[in-house]
């Protein structure tokens, strides 16, 4: 596993007790880089995220009412041997199947899944299987 | 502006001192999280020493700050912590303002070379970039009370966004944003918010 902080600072945040993050084997993470885990964030082994990417499991604010009510989260699964590319941002709900490319500056919801082997780019994210 | 220091509380510091002594005591998380925000405060003033600020700004983290314009922070603005610093850098002659009770994560970017304008309430995520000058025009930003800048997004030269928007994530905004709408995308395009989804932080917690 590789933790790429030698130009900028990489955060890994298990926010509360009983939060997951699991970092498989041989992970390659940028520069930059912030995962926040609320309930469960899964990067599969081999898998690399480019510098300055965002992976959270939670929006931390809701669209409507109280904007401190923090929403329930949706665990966030990268599959093995994924590429992921800089400032990409995964956000809660997002699947990422075994090796797929998401290309840098995409944005990936849980609407947009992505399935083993394909590619997604843009925002909002357009899938290619 | 610049008087006897005081804290949170709005209390002598040897007050606070003695009071955080005694929390410290009874429960130490809270003397924590006490004595962190009343460093926060003091660390704003002084990074914002050559700015108008109001009471009780807080900065968590780090920010680097060129004040060489007039820049003006409501009351109780914060700028929390996090592993990349924050720029506010306003030119000479310029403006940049924001109200109160505004909230900015880490590593964003904010730069005024003529005009940039946050309402109250606002909330910025991570590396949100905000400038008011490209190689093509300078134009003043204006941002409306009560929106939520998500992370990464990029807001453009001569952008207006009215109250109550919401910018998603990794978005590129670069037409104005009408009150109460959600802009996605690059560039952003925007739809309305549904009236039950409007955020009614006026009478949260801060």
């Amino acid at each position: 596993m590789v933790l790429d902080a030698f130009d900028y600072p990489i955060e890994l945040h298990a926010q509360e007790p009983g939060s997951r993050l699991v970092l498989g084997d041989g992970v390659y993470i940028g520069g930059g880089s912030s995962i926040e885990a609320v309930v469960s964030v899964t990067i599969g082994a081999r898998s690399r995220l480019g510098s300055f990417t965002k992976v959270m499991d939670n929006h931390f604010h809701p669209l409507w009412g109280n904007r401190h009510f923090k929403p329930p989260s949706v665990p966030v699964v990268v599959g093995e041997d994924v590429e992921i590319g800089s400032r990409a941002i995964l956000m809660a709900g997002a699947e990422v199947g075994n090796g797929a490319i998401v290309r840098a500056g995409a944005v990936i919801t849980r609407r947009a899944r992505v399935p083993p082997f394909g590619k997604a780019y843009g925002l909002p994210a357009v899938v290619d299987d | 502006m610049t008087d006897q220091i005081t804290t949170p509380a709005g209390t002598s510091l040897a007050t606070e001192l003695r009071r955080v002594l005694q929390l410290l005591a009874k429960d130490p998380a809270a003397a924590q999280t006490r004595i962190r925000r009343g460093i926060g405060v003091l660390r704003a003033r002084w990074v914002f020493r050559r700015c108008h600020r109001g009471h009780l700004v807080n900065v968590l983290g780090s920010v680097h700050v060129v004040a060489d314009g007039t820049v003006t922070l409501g009351d109780r603005v914060q700028f929390w912590e996090g592993m990349i610093p924050l720029v506010l850098h306003c030119a000479k002659g310029a403006e940049l303002s924001i109200g109160t009770l505004s909230v900015f994560n880490y590593g964003s970017f904010l730069r005024a070379d003529r005009s940039v304008r946050i309402g109250e309430r606002c909330m910025f995520g991570s590396m949100v970039h905000i400038h008011d000058h490209s190689r093509e025009r300078t134009a003043p930003i204006v941002i409306a009370d009560d929106v939520w800048v998500a992370h990464g997004a990029v807001i453009e030269p001569g952008v207006t966004i009215g109250e109550g928007s919401v910018v998603a994530a990794g978005s590129v905004v670069t037409s104005d944003v009408p009150p109460f709408s959600l802009a996605v995308g690059n560039p952003a395009k925007t739809s309305p918010l549904p009236a039950k989804e409007r955020h009614s932080s006026k009478n949260a917690d801060p």
